[in-house]
């Protein structure tokens, strides 16, 4: 039985290996690619000076002045978007979980901001809604007798913050409205009859149902804002100064802007190992959350 | 005096008149069913005494409060819900103290009261579980266990047995029975099985499209019913209903007559009241119903109950008797006439 078993295995392997490979093919060529250019000399603007460089891409990026920030931006951009988002999509899906006159449509808008292309979002933030002369919130800043404020210039990463949750909101949203359906209405009838409030039975009876998809908002969106890139370049353009620099960004200005492929390798490797910490650390968090 | 009283309590959803004004008091300690066939407005009826639906038009009086408007919590009611509602991530002994952890009671009392429940209901080893890792009758006893916990002043049970299979459910019934009588707690149970109102109840309420049909206990409702719903609705299997054709003495305005099938016997054809040929015979051991078809003037249907054996063959054509003094009479809206 079991040497049958072992001898019926090497089928469904076969079968698998052209995806296994090619996925495997995709992910390591690249990777080996990144640790073979950060530890050359490669500066487009530089042919002349090539050769194995050791550490000295690395020491360069590492001693950057710009890369203490950019490793902070990224890290306050992650947390607060993260935290904006499961927070006031908690906030929303709870409060249109009741049915009400024009839910529907209400939903619709609620989602929609996550069909709006990243570039287009920043744009419009930047020129609709943040400009201090014709913005929107400028408008009302002078509406109120207030001055307004230069969101891109004072508050760089805040304005970014808002931009990149307003977006990943609607995400938040519909994962936890449609987790709020699946919510045992008896379960609640009894918590009620237990003489459980509001805010007792969002402790014990909603945040419980609802630490799973929680837990993968929370994975899904730092996948993708440990990368963010399109909001920064359309906007503040990492300035004013590092302000609004992160990682991503930091690795464009090496590679793009001061041509240092070696450098722009280096910074990649480190924001892999950023990830990789940054994951580490979830999974301790979420992933018992996820088991269960 | 009344420790549970029902004025002219009304419920609408939208224009649909879902209860239609009940008048009921409950005593102390009594425990009492609801019945009634599915959609009459039983649960709706629990959930308006348990304060989860709002009461449109009457008054609840609870020892000599009114606690129509009172919050669900206030109102010092436990209930015991059909799907159990336990929460599923706490364990058992979190979900039987939940209510008393919500009111701030002292640790060391919620601990005893929790120890003595699980004891009574026989959860002491599962006490640190989890829901999903409970049987269903354990689960089901965790429920009772989280009300019993609370000491309320009434229990609420929605159809607590429905999720349990046969025999599981014989036994949580004679439990509950038991326990009932243990606490002596005041106790509403809806059920649509028989079985259990007829076993469990002090008193029955039979139901139908939101007012009250009869309440009495089990034997009145079985022995003297108030009306033809209510004859029909008790009583396994159902009281045989016939036209009433005059030949026998009965009150005036008599239009049918209805006879259990256990008050019907089988005679030689010569010489009995009735004649029919037999059209299934289903022998369940202890006790055989014999269908027969009625070669009276309306051909009708009807089922005799008997504890012996019987040879009859379908086809074969018996006599029929019913036992004196054992007939209903109802009038033509279908009231009872005795
Ligand atoms: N939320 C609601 N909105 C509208 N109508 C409702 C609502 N809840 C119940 N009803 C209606 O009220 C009537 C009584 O319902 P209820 O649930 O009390 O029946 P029931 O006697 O418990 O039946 P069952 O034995 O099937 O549980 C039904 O006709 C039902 O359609
Ligand atoms: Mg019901």
């Amino acid at each position: 039985m079991h040497t049958r078993h072992h001898s019926n295995r090497w089928l469904p392997r076969l079968l698998l290996s052209p995806a296994v490979i090619s996925l495997f093919i995709w992910m390591v060529v690249p990777l080996a690619l990144t640790l073979y250019f950060s530890s050359i000399y490669y500066n487009l603007m530089q042919p002349d000076e090539s050769g194995f460089a050791g550490w000295m891409n690395y020491e360069f990026f590492v001693t950057n002045p710009s890369f203490f920030d950019a490793v902070i931006n990224t890290l306050v951009l992650l947390a607060s978007t993260v935290i904006i988002t499961v927070g006031l999509g908690l906030a929303i899906a709870l409060l249109i979980n009741e049915a009400f006159p024009g839910r529907g449509l209400v939903r619709l808008l609620l989602i929609s901001p996550f069909f709006v292309m990243p570039t287009v979002n920043a744009l419009l933030w930047k020129h609709m809604m943040m400009n201090p002369i014709y913005g929107v919130l400028a408008q009302l800043w002078t509406f109120f007798g207030l001055t307004p404020i230069n969101w891109l210039q004072d508050l760089p990463l805040f304005s970014i913050i808002i931009m990149v949750s307003w977006q990943w909101l609607p995400f938040a949203c519909l994962i936890l409205m449609t987790s709020l359906q699946s919510m045992d209405h008896e379960q609640l009838e009894a918590a009620e009859m237990d003489g459980a409030n509001a805010l007792q039975k969002l402790r014990y009876m909603y945040l419980p149902h609802l630490a799973r998809p929680i837990s993968v908002i929370i994975m899904i969106e730092v996948i993708f804002l440990l990368s963010i890139f399109a909001e920064i370049f359309t906007t503040t353009g990492g300035g004013p100064g590092t302000d609004s620099t992160n990682l991503a960004f930091l690795i464009f200005t090496e590679a793009l802007l001061n041509f240092d492929v070696g450098v722009a390798s280096a910074g990649a490797v480190f924001a892999i190992i950023l990830a990789n910490i940054v994951a580490i650390f979830l999974v301790r968090l979420i992933g018992k959350n996820l088991e269960k | 005096m009344s420790y549970l009283q029902l004025n002219g309590v009304e419920k609408y959803y939208g224009d649909f008149h879902a209860i239609k004004g009940i008048d009921l008091s409950i005593n102390k300690g009594e425990f009492i069913v609801f019945v009634g066939p599915s959609g009459c407005g039983k649960s709706t009826l629990l959930r308006m005494i348990a304060g989860l639906e709002d009461i449109d038009a009457g008054e609840l009086v609870l020892e000599g409060k009114t606690i129509t408007d009172t919050a669900p919590s206030k109102r010092d009611l436990a209930m015991v819900f059909q799907s159990y509602a336990l929460y599923p991530h706490m364990t058992v002994e979190e979900n039987m103290s939940f209510a008393l952890r919500i009111q701030k009671q002292d640790p060391s009392i919620i601990a005893e009261k929790v120890q003595r429940a699980a004891a009574k209901l026989n959860l002491t080893e599962h006490l640190l579980r989890t829901p999903k890792e409970l049987s269903g009758g354990q689960r089901q006893r965790v429920a009772i266990g989280r009300a019993i916990v609370r000491s309320p002043k009434v229990f609420l049970f929605d159809e607590p047995l429905s999720n349990l299979d046969a025999a599981l459910r014989g036994q949580t019934r004679v439990e509950i029975a038991h326990l009932h009588r243990e606490l002596d707690a005041t106790s509403i149970y809806v059920t649509h099985d028989q079985v259990e109102a007829m076993t469990l109840a002090d008193r029955v309420v039979v139901l139908q499209a939101g007012v009250i049909e009869q309440v009495g206990t089990p034997m009145e409702l079985y022995d003297t019913p108030a009306n033809k719903f209510v004859a029909q609705f008790i009583g396994m299997p159902q009281m045989n209903i016939l036209p009433f054709d005059g030949a026998m003495e009965a009150p005036a305005d008599a239009a049918e007559i209805g006879i259990r099938p256990e008050h019907l016997s089988i005679t030689d054809a010569q010489t009995s009241a009735w004649r029919g040929e037999v059209e299934m015979v289903e022998s369940l051991g202890n006790e055989t119903l014999i269908h027969i078809n009625l070669d009276n003037a309306t051909l009708s249907r009807i089922i005799v109950r008997q504890y012996q054996r019987t040879d009859a063959k379908p086809g074969a054509v018996v006599g029929v008797n019913l036992h004196t003094g054992k007939a209903h009479f109802f009038s033509e809206q279908g009231h009872a006439l005795r």
